[in-house]
Formats: C-alpha cells, sequence, structure tokens
C-alpha cells in the first residue's frame, strides 16, 4: 500500500517517543508504529548517562519496529536542548544584474552570507530562518525579486546550541544502527504539528512544556520570528513539591499527575489528599492549596519568561492565533488558563495535526514534537526525500519567502 | 566567648552512674568508609570500639582492633552492583548483628563513601538502628567525585537525604571540594586516600575535643544543637599553623576553605563550632583572637560554641577545627527525636521523619538551595539574570505553606 514510510525520533527527559509513519504518494501520512517508552540518563534535555540514554533509544525504535512490523534504518530527529538561543544576522550583497533587479542568486547570496553565523565554536547553527529583505534601506521586504537596487540585504534568524550537547543527541540515536537523516528543534517541531496556518497568519506562539525543558518559537507575520528554549520543565515542578512538602519524587509525580493545577482552586482550598508511602518516605496528607501554591509559583514564573522573550522581539502584541502549549506539561490543569492570563491570548492546549492513526495518548500534546518532526520530514518532498539543497529550501519555506509552512 | 566548663557528655547521655563509660562504635560502611576507618585505627590506639561492615572486603584488611562485619548481598552474597536497595536489604538482614555492635553505645559515628551501593543503603539503615538502640548517631559521609559520573551522584545525593532523616548530625565532605588542593594529575588511588586522611583527620580532631580533659570542653549536646539549627548537613574543616602568626593564619585559611564553598557556608552559617587545640603554650589571647575572627566572620545571629583542648605534645602548634551548620530554617521545631520506633526503615516501612524535625520552608538560604536542586546536581544549574532557576519558585518568591505536612 505504502510506498514510502518515515520515522522520527524524539529523545525526552522523561520519555522517548517514536513515530514510524507511512507515507502516501498523495504526500499525507498515515501512523503505522508508534512508541512511547520511560527514558533515563537525560537531566534537563541533556545527555548525562550516555550507554542508558543509548539504551533508551534502542528501546523506543525497536518498540516502534514491533508495532509497525517493519525494521527502519533512518530517522528523524528531534532535536530536545535547554538552551536553545537566536540571533538576527543579516547578509549583505551588491546587485550584479545590470538592470539592477534582484535575482534568485542574489537572495541566495545574501541568504549564505546570512548564514555565516559568527558564533563560538561551541555554538552550533540549528536553523537558519529567513525573515526579511531590505533593498537599498527600504527594509521589511518579504519578496525582493524583480525590485531594483543596489544594495540587497536579507535578515535570517539563526537559532544555535551547544555543539557537544546536539552532537552527542545525533551520536545517541546513531548508536542504535539508523542513520539520522536531518534534525529539527523541538519547539519547531512542537509548532509544526500544534499550530494551524491560520494561526501562523495570525501570529501565535508555542510552548512546549517538557520534563526537562521548555521550548517556545513565536511567529509573527506569518514567519518564525523567535524562538529559544531554557532548562526548566516538569521535573522542576515535580522538584519544588517533592522539596516543599518533603515527598519522595515518586511521590510528588504522583501528586502532580492526579490533582496538581497551576492555579489555585477554591474548592480544593481546605482539601487534602493522602500519598501512599514510597520507600523512606512515608505516607502523606497532603494540602492541595500548598500543592498548588508550589505548582503555580514555577508555572508562573516559567511562562513569565516565555512571555518576556516574545515581549523582546515585540511581538507580544502580535499573537493574535493566540498560545498553543504542547509537551506533557501543557495536560497540568489551569496551564493553558495561566498562560492566556499572562499572554492576554487565547490558550489552548495543542495536539498533532497532520497525521491520521494517531489515538490515545500518541494523539495529545507530548506527541506533537515527534509528530511535527514527521510533518518537517515530509513537507521536504512527497515520496523518498531529496537529501542535497532541501534544508534551506525549507527553511525559506518556514520564512517569509515562501508559503507559510502548514 | 560562651566560657563555660560543661558536664562531661557521659554523664548526660549514661543512666547517671558516674561510672557509666561512655560507649561509642565508629563503624566504617562500604570500602570506602572502612578505608577511611582502617587509616584511623592505625593513628589512633586508644580509639573506640571499631566496626568495618562491608559487603565485599577490602584491602587493605582492617587491623586487628577493627571487628569486621560482612553483609551477605543477593542470592551470588558478593556485592551489591552498586544498587543501594540492595545494601539496604543485606544490612536489614544482618540486623541481629549490627543491633549487638550498637547495643549498650551511647554514640555511634558513622563513615561512609556515598555513591556505591553498600554505603548508600546501609548506612541509613544502621543510622536508624543506632537510633532504635538510643545512640546518638553522626556520621561523616562523602560525595563522589565529579568524574564518578551522574548515576553516583544521583545514589549519593539520595543517600544524603535518608542520612540525614535518620542521623543527630551529620557531617558531608564533597570528594570534589577535598581535592580542589590536590595537584593535577595525582592518581586516583591517591586522590581518594587523601580523601581518607581529611575525613579521618577531621574524626580525630572532632573526637579528641570531645573526649579528650580540656580546657573548655565540648559534648554532643552542642552538636546537636548546631545539627538542629538547619535542615542541611554540616560542613567541616580544619586547619593547622605554627610561628607567631598562627592564630591569623588558621582562621584565614578556613574563611576561603574549598570545604566551605571559599567561605560562602561560614558567612552564611547559622551556628559554627570552633574547635581549638594547642600546646602547652596556647594563650588565652590566642583563644580569644580566634573565636573573636569566627565571630566575625559569621553572621551575626549564628551560634557559638567554643572548644579548647590542650595536648603536651602539640608545642608550638595550633590547631583551629570549624563545624558549620548551614543557614538557618526558619521556626524550627524542638530538635526533640520521633518518638517512633526508629527500626520502621529496617522493615522496610516508613521513616520516622518526625513531624517537623527538620522544617524547610522558608526564606533563601545557601544550603537549603543547594539540598532543593539536588535532583539537577548532574547538569549545570540553569541561571537566569543570575538568579539559578533550579531552587524551587516558591521558596524564592517566599511563599508560605500553610503547614508541614505531617506523617499520617
Ligand atoms: N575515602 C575513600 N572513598 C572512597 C574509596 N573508594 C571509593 N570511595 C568513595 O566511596 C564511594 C562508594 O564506593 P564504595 O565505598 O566502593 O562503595 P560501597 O559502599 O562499598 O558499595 P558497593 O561497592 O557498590 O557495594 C565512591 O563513589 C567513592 O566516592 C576510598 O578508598 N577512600
Ligand atoms: N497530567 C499532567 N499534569 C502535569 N504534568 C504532566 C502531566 N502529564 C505529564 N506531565 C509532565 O510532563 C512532563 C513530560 O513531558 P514530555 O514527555 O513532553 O517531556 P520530555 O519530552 O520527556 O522531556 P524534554 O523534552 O523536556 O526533554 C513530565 O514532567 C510530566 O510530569
Ligand atoms: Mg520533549
Ligand atoms: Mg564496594
Amino acid at each position: 500500500m505504502a510506498d514510502f514510510h518515515i520515522a522520527a525520533l524524539d529523545i525526552g527527559t522523561a520519555r522517548a517517543r517514536a513515530v514510524i509513519a507511512d507515507q502516501l504518494d498523495d504526500g499525507s501520512l498515515i501512523a503505522r508504529g508508534i512508541a512511547d517508552v520511560a527514558s533515563d540518563g537525560l537531566e534537563k534535555s541533556l545527555i548525562v548517562d550516555f550507554p542508558v540514554a543509548c539504551d533508551v533509544v534502542r528501546n523506543a525504535i525497536a518498540a516502534a519496529e514491533d508495532d509497525a512490523q517493519l525494521k527502519i534504518s533512518d530517522v528523524y530527529l528531534v532535536l530536545s536542548h535547554p538552551d536553545v538561543r537566536p540571533a538576527v544576522q543579516t547578509g549583505t550583497v551588491h546587485i550584479t544584474n545590470p538592470s539592477g533587479e534582484v535575482t534568485e542568486a542574489d537572495i541566495d547570496a545574501a541568504a549564505e552570507a546570512a548564514r555565516q553565523a559568527r558564533l563560538p565554536p561551541d555554538r552550533t547553527v540549528i536553523h537558519s530562518i529567513a525573515q526579511d529583505f531590505s533593498v537599498d534601506g527600504h527594509e521589511g521586504i518579504l519578496d525582493p525579486r524583480g525590485m531594483s537596487g543596489n544594495v540587497l540585504r536579507h535578515r535570517m534568524l539563526i537559532l544555535h546550541g551547544d555543539t557537544t550537547a546536539l552532537d552527542n543527541r545525533v551520536r545517541c540515536a546513531a548508536s542504535a544502527q539508523v542513520n539520522v537523516l536531518d534534525s529539527a528543534f523541538g519547539g519547531l517541531c512542537a509548532a509544526l504539528a500544534a499550530l494551524s496556518p491560520a494561526q501562523k497568519a495570525a501570529g501565535a506562539v508555542v510552548i512546549d512544556l517538557g520534563a526537562g525543558s521548555t521550548s517556545f518559537v513565536v511567529y509573527a507575520n506569518r514567519s518564525l520570528v523567535h524562538a529559544g528554549s531554557l532548562g526548566i520543565g516538569g521535573n522542576h515542578l515535580t522538584n519544588d513539591l517533592a522539596w516543599g512538602l518533603r515527598l519522595s519524587f515518586r511521590q510528588a509525580e504522583q501528586l502532580k499527575l492526579e490533582y496538581g493545577s497551576a492555579l489555585p482552586r477554591a474548592r480544593d482550598e481546605h482539601r487534602s489528599v493522602s500519598l501512599e508511602a514510597d520507600g523512606a518516605f512515608p505516607a502523606r496528607m497532603v494540602r492541595l492549596s500548598d500543592a498548588h501554591a508550589i505548582l503555580h509559583a514555577r508555572m508562573d514564573e516559567l511562562l513569565r519568561w516565555v512571555r518576556s522573550q516574545v515581549d523582546a522581539v515585540g511581538a507580544l502584541h502580535r499573537i493574535g492565533g493566540g498560545l498553543v502549549l504542547t509537551g506533557g506539561g501543557a495536560r497540568l490543569d489551569s496551564a493553558d488558563k495561566l498562560a492566556g492570563r499572562l499572554f492576554n491570548a487565547p490558550c489552548v492546549v495543542g495536539r498533532p495535526a497532520g497525521i491520521a492513526g494517531l489515538s490515545g495518548e500518541a494523539a495529545g500534546p507530548a506527541f506533537a514534537s515527534v509528530c511535527g518532526m514527521l510533518r518537517y520530514a515530509a513537507m521536504q518532498q512527497p515520496g523518498p526525500p531529496r537529501r542535497r539543497g532541501w534544508r534551506r529550501w525549507f527553511d525559506r519555506l518556514l520564512g517569509a519567502n515562501g508559503e507559510p509552512v502548514t | 566567648m560562651a566560657a563555660l566548663v560543661r558536664p562531661l557528655a557521659r554523664r548526660q547521655r549514661g543512666t547517671g552512674d558516674v561510672s557509666d563509660a561512655f560507649q561509642t562504635v565508629w563503624i566504617g560502611v562500604g570500602n570506602g568508609g572502612c578505608r577511611t576507618l582502617t587509616a584511623l585505627a592505625e593513628t589512633l590506639p586508644d580509639a573506640p570500639a571499631m566496626l568495618a561492615v562491608h559487603a565485599r572486603p577490602s584491602s587493605p584488611p582492617p587491623p586487628p582492633n577493627v571487628r569486621e562485619l560482612r553483609l551477605f548481598c543477593g542470592p551470588g552474597g558478593v556485592g551489591t552492583g552498586g544498587d543501594p536497595e540492595v545494601g539496604r536489604r543485606a544490612a536489614i538482614a544482618a540486623v541481629d548483628d549490627l543491633r549487638a555492635a550498637l547495643a549498650g553505645r551511647h554514640m555511634a559515628v558513622l563513615l561512609a563513601g556515598l555513591g556505591g551501593g553498600t554505603a548508600s543503603g546501609a548506612a541509613p539503615a544502621i543510622a536508624a538502628l543506632a537510633r532504635e538502640q538510643g545512640a546518638f548517631v553522626l556520621a561523616f559521609a562523602t560525595l563522589p567525585f565529579f568524574f564518578e559520573g551522574a548515576r553516583r551522584r544521583q545514589v549519593a545525593a539520595a543517600a544524603l537525604a535518608d542520612l540525614l532523616r535518620h542521623c543527630d548530625a551529620t557531617v558531608v565532605f564533597p570528594n570534589e571540594r577535598i581535592c580542589e588542593w590536590i595537584p593535577d594529575g595525582t592518581p586516583v588511588e591517591r586522590a581518594f586516600l587523601t580523601v581518607d586522611h581529611m575525613v579521618g583527620a577531621s574524626l580525630r580532631t572532632l573526637w579528641k575535643l570531645f573526649s579528650s580533659p580540656s580546657l573548655i570542653h565540648l559534648d554532643f549536646a552542642d552538636l546537636r544543637d548546631l545539627a538542629a539549627g538547619s535542615s542541611a548537613p554540616l560542613a567541616m574543616a580544619s586547619a593547622e599553623a605554627s610561628g607567631v602568626d598562627r592564630d591569623r593564619a588558621v582562621v584565614a585559611e578556613l574563611a576561603t576553605s574549598p570545604l566551605f564553598d571559599h567561605g560562602a557556608l561560614l558567612r552564611s552559617a547559622s551556628g559554627v563550632l570552633v574547635g581549638i587545640a594547642g600546646g602547652p603554650d596556647l594563650t588565652l589571647a590566642e583563644v580569644q583572637r580566634v573565636s573573636a575572627a569566627v565571630r566575625d566572620l559569621a553572621p551575626s545571629g549564628a551560634r557559638l560554641h567554643v572548644g579548647v583542648t590542650t595536648d603536651p605534645m602539640a608545642e608550638g602548634r595550633l590547631g583551629l577545627t570549624l563545624l558549620l551548620a548551614g543557614p538557618a530554617t526558619p521556626a524550627p521545631e524542638t530538635a526533640e527525636r520521633p518518638a517512633q520506633s526508629v527500626a520502621a526503615p529496617i522493615r522496610s516501612e516508613p521513616a520516622p521523619t518526625g513531624p517537623g524535625r527538620r522544617p524547610v520552608q522558608g526564606t533563601l538560604n545557601l544550603d537549603a538551595e543547594n539540598r532543593s536542586k539536588r535532583r539537577f546536581s548532574g547538569v549545570a544549574p540553569t541561571i537566569v539574570d543570575g538568579e539559578d532557576l533550579d531552587v524551587p519558585a516558591f521558596v524564592r518568591r517566599g511563599i508560605r505553606l500553610s503547614q508541614p505536612p505531617a506523617a499520617e
């Protein structure tokens, strides 16, 4: 039936996920094998125990292969990273065409110049995304082809991360005897899966709340204008509870999952819940008002950090498409409400779209990034991917220069 | 300086009979702990009863004045495979031998290298047992070197939390800090030897301060008082100097000691135990200068407990030992022991945390911070605008919880 399948892998701090999808002739995707296994050996989305993380990857791939009833030899890898940072760089070229018209070649040359990232050696470029152009000082041009002038400037958004950490992630994935065909930033992947074209057009923020880190991307003016990540995630929520209420990490995680809320709840003001003993930690009664105060403090701080990032590029009032929360942390009760209040914008919990055959957990927010990775891969071309030169083509798709990605 | 001559410890803890000798046992747990004990035994002939508890004999074997207790692990019986749960179970299986070794002891000192399976699992269990037997429990624990890897660090962090719960006082020595003054290129074996000596020397000094006839006596009521002031482990370091400026030299060295986080711990301590050891030439002026200098370095509210001993053999030398309690935890409740049977963890039941025994919430403080972000100790802290976001947000925001949760 299917001519072709693609596989995506996301090695998270709490869970590792792999999805194998059939890609039909028309380019559409149908999930065929799904794996969602417990992760280990990572902290804050960084691999701290390489052999253990490699075991996790093997488990995830084997589980997906079992489910799909096929073996894979290639994967696309989600890059979760606690320290993705943006840098806007400008490439300048003199328009060479005697008629003074901007050509495709000028655009490529300007893009190439902008991409010559001036980064320290310990930082690696993850994406370079076209922003806009200026011709002889006239700014904000989305497509300069056919315009005439002397000097063309091209602004690009460079996303970069720690070289060693990113290398390790790729090596870890590759340790399972698969080729890593390409990789993409987890926040971007989440947006590709969970953001509608209309939201993208109206401007939107996607926040992926993982266990180890939080990633965000900002769309404004139909293009991705800002992105980043921070090594704070669901594990911090749990750790805050464990510390404040003197619970084991496991007890605290259970408390968070079953009774957590990012906002205080009137009906829980005087309610206590009991937690079972865990090893050396005795059984306990915990006041929900305390738990909610602890969770609120952390979520509020984290979301405010994202808001300050969005504000820093002046996009806070340009997000008519609202907010989308993805990642396991998006399932915390009232997280969407809190975010909506802080950003003064509509907020929803995002689910992966554009891939058929997802159900249960796999249709939930935690699968957004791995599913977005599949769409990223599929967008390169229906059918077997063209390996050469597609990244640039794709980045232009993401940016102002092409059609916004759907 | 509260220059008090305190009643001897033995009279406080004993049955009231003055002749009831103060009974102590030192227990090395795991290979690291046993090596430290061995190093001590060789240099302290009149040391108290000593017991080496391990899952696998270590080399060199302990000298004859050290008794050995071999723990049997799992079906094969040998080694824990690094799993603290195995170590804990093995200690539980040896509960009769351990009780016998602890019976009648007023004080148990545990030496443990945390990070492996034996010490990390067995030491908290032995501490709980010792308390059950009514002993004052003091632990000296090392934390692994960075190179030992994330897993060991995590095991050690969890074990330390357990120890804190079961001991009256827990002194930690992060190996990495001890070795800040070891030259690069030192073989691993030597690095561990340095740790052995460092920990051994600390215990020896403390032992001298508490047990030998002294001008100004310290006893473990001071120690308990110190430990009760903070939920964090204690930090300890010593320095020695001779010559004219020896009093200034020892203070200066400790004021910047890596073991005190280069002085930060001293500046935020809620209490300081000051042990001054000298020879017959030790002057009152020196004692006063040293204690005044320490008082100046510590926060104004910090409690000082000063002890002074002299030793005819130490002519010309001045030794200073500081034992620091972390920053005060607000509204400390009584340092009373939990009434519950301490045998609970041995039966793998809820551990006696003692309601409110170590209050944790409250204002921002360094050591509480460190403990609170233990989970993330394997990776770099997440710092934004100079703020360490690994520390619980509610703590940094000063949010008060309605009540510390009580055990059910
Ligand atoms: N001071 C000292 N510490 C050591 C020595 N060897 C190991 N350690 C430290 O002690 C920690 C625990 O190692 P061991 O004592 O060998 O472990 P164990 O408690 O016997 O547990 P298992 O061997 O795993 O059953 C290590 O992580 C080291 O940091 C030593 O010779 N001296
Ligand atoms: N119902 C829920 N309420 C609150 N938190 C939840 C809920 N379900 C899952 N989580 C949290 O979501 C986190 C896991 O999210 P996710 O699977 O997206 O992270 P990850 O991909 O493994 O980690 P990362 O991407 O940060 O490396 C965990 O911290 C988990 O506690
Ligand atoms: Mg993730
Ligand atoms: Mg051992």
